[in-house]
């Protein structure tokens, strides 16, 4: 990966990313919530969508678009093409 | 993150249908969240900042329910503390009495003294107001200038301040034994009566021997040495030398002292009767029970110091049992009489022996008389008896030929 392209990536506010490990998690670029439960939480992340299923999920921090998880992290799904459908 | 300590921040409940759109809206308005957990579909907890809780109250409108659940943050625990009264005024106390005890000097620590003893230093300072329990805020440079007007042989005195503990340290000059004056002519005489012991003549004529006994003033070591004319023209008073006599003389001095004692000796036999009491000293003042109550004419007091402290407040607190005794006289024996005497007579020395005297020995003689014993000491001591008594040498008349020319 180029440099140019490394770049774009990481200064894509509209890209869903996720950095998580079994016991906590950072979704950025949240534009908002779509599913808030003890188990599972569903974000928009401006091109697609971030769900985050487990148990006990408690949202650490949530400010500037950037959201800290914490709980038991099962599974990361990644769906809905917001572009294509546009 | 780390500002989230110092904000003032409140813990709240959400309750509402589809609080997730809540919450996405006020995210978009800046609205930060904490420990956003949810309880159960229509109830969550979260902790927001205090100065955004009113955006985020507009923005729940009548939709949502907000309730605070409780404060948090340094700002918060600061702000409760000033309302608890109590509290504030302990942790002021407490501040004020650690401030209060830094202000005296627990200690004085003094290093550096040789000729000096540490006890004279000590006194010394007490004298100018430095000793422990003293106040802090003494002028160092006006105590120190005191200091060295006061124990004189002082090249450097420095003090500091370790916290409470004050460090004095002190450099003696150097001390310079005076040189003797021989340029004037002068005797050695005696300073005191005593039998000579030995004579070390090193200029001048010795006038006693060994054995001789002395009077206070009599002439020691002259200071005019003879010379032999053996051309026969001086005249007879030109016969002597002038000189600044020197040299040792040591002489037995007796010193004759007399000291009493009583006959009998008071003893104190408890009666087996004795009364409780209580003593208490805050700082200089003091309480005693038996200011209250006596039981006792004559009694010997039995303490106990239970309690006893510096800091932070200097507090004494004993208990004492007052034992009633009788008075009872009973002669003295002969042992105890002599070892008094012996007791007496070390004392008499250490007054009485000059420096450089050296005691050989004493004789005690005891005399009654009735409630007293009188006690005779002769003391015998070597001491070094002579001292200068200066004196103008003979002029010789001028003679004849040398006499001035008579006025025509």
């Amino acid at each position: 990966m180029s440099f140019r392209e490394e770049m774009l990536l990481d200064f894509d506010l509209r890209a869903p990313r996720i950095l998580a490990d079994g016991r906590s998690g950072i979704i950025d670029n949240v534009k908002s919530l779509i599913l808030l439960t003890e188990d599972a939480v569903i974000a928009d992340c401006g091109k697609r969508f971030i769900s985050v299923r487990g148990t006990r999920l408690t949202i650490t921090f949530l400010e500037d678009e950037r959201m800290f998880l914490e709980g038991n992290i099962e599974a990361v799904e990644f769906y809905g093409e917001k572009d294509a459908h546009e | 993150m780390s500002e989230w300590k110092f904000r003032r921040w409140k813990k709240i409940k959400i309750e509402g249908f589809q609080l997730h759109r809540f919450i996405s809206a006020a995210a978009t308005r800046g609205i930060g969240f904490r420990g956003l957990r949810m309880v159960d579909e229509c109830q969550a907890e979260a902790q927001v900042d205090a100065r955004q809780f009113a955006a985020l109250k507009k923005a729940a409108g009548n939709r949502y329910r907000i309730t605070v659940v409780g404060q948090f943050g340094l700002e918060s625990r600061l702000r409760q503390l000033l309302h608890r009264t109590a509290t504030c005024v302990g942790l002021l106390a407490f501040f004020a009495i650690i401030y209060y005890q830094s202000c005296f000097i627990s200690e004085v620590q003094i290093t550096g003294y040789e000729h000096l003893t540490e006890e004279q230093i000590r006194k010394s300072l007490a004298e100018l107001g430095f000793y422990p329990g003293a106040l802090k805020s003494y002028d160092l440079a006006d105590l120190k200038t005191s200091l060295y007007s006061e124990l004189g042989d002082i090249a450097w005195v420095g003090i500091t301040y370790q916290g409470t503990l004050a460090r004095v340290e002190i450099l003696e000059a150097a001390v310079t034994p005076e040189r003797e004056d021989t340029s004037e002519t002068a005797h050695i005489v005696a300073d005191r009566s005593g039998y000579i012991e030995s004579m070390v003549v090193k200029e001048g004529v010795a006038q006693k021997q060994k054995g001789d006994f002395v009077q206070e003033g009599d002439l020691l070591i002259s200071g005019l040495v003879p010379i032999t004319d053996k051309s026969y023209t001086r005249k007879p008073d030109e016969l002597f030398r002038s000189v600044h006599a020197q040299g040792e003389v040591k002489a037995r001095v007796l010193y004759r002292i007399r000291r009493y004692q009583p006959a009998y000796s008071v003893t104190l036999a408890p009666t087996g009767r004795r009364f409780p009491g209580l003593r208490l000293k805050f700082g200089q003042w003091q309480w005693d029970s038996d200011r209250l109550y006596r039981p006792f004419e004559v009694s010997r007091r039995e303490e106990a110091t239970l309690m006893q402290m510096l800091h932070p407040l200097p507090v004494q607190f004993a208990l004492y049992w007052e034992n009633e005794v009788e008075v009872c006289l009973s002669k003295r024996l002969p042992e105890e009489i002599q070892r008094r005497a012996q007791q007496q007579c070390r004392q008499a020395i250490k007054e009485i022996l000059p420096k450089d005297g050296q005691f050989v020995k004493n004789d005690l003689s005891f005399s009654e008389k009735e409630n007293i014993i009188e006690v005779i000491m002769l003391i015998h001591s070597i001491e070094t008896i002579g001292t200068d008594q200066p004196f103008s040498a003979p002029v010789p008349e001028p003679s004849e030929q040398e006499e001035a020319p008579a006025v025509p």
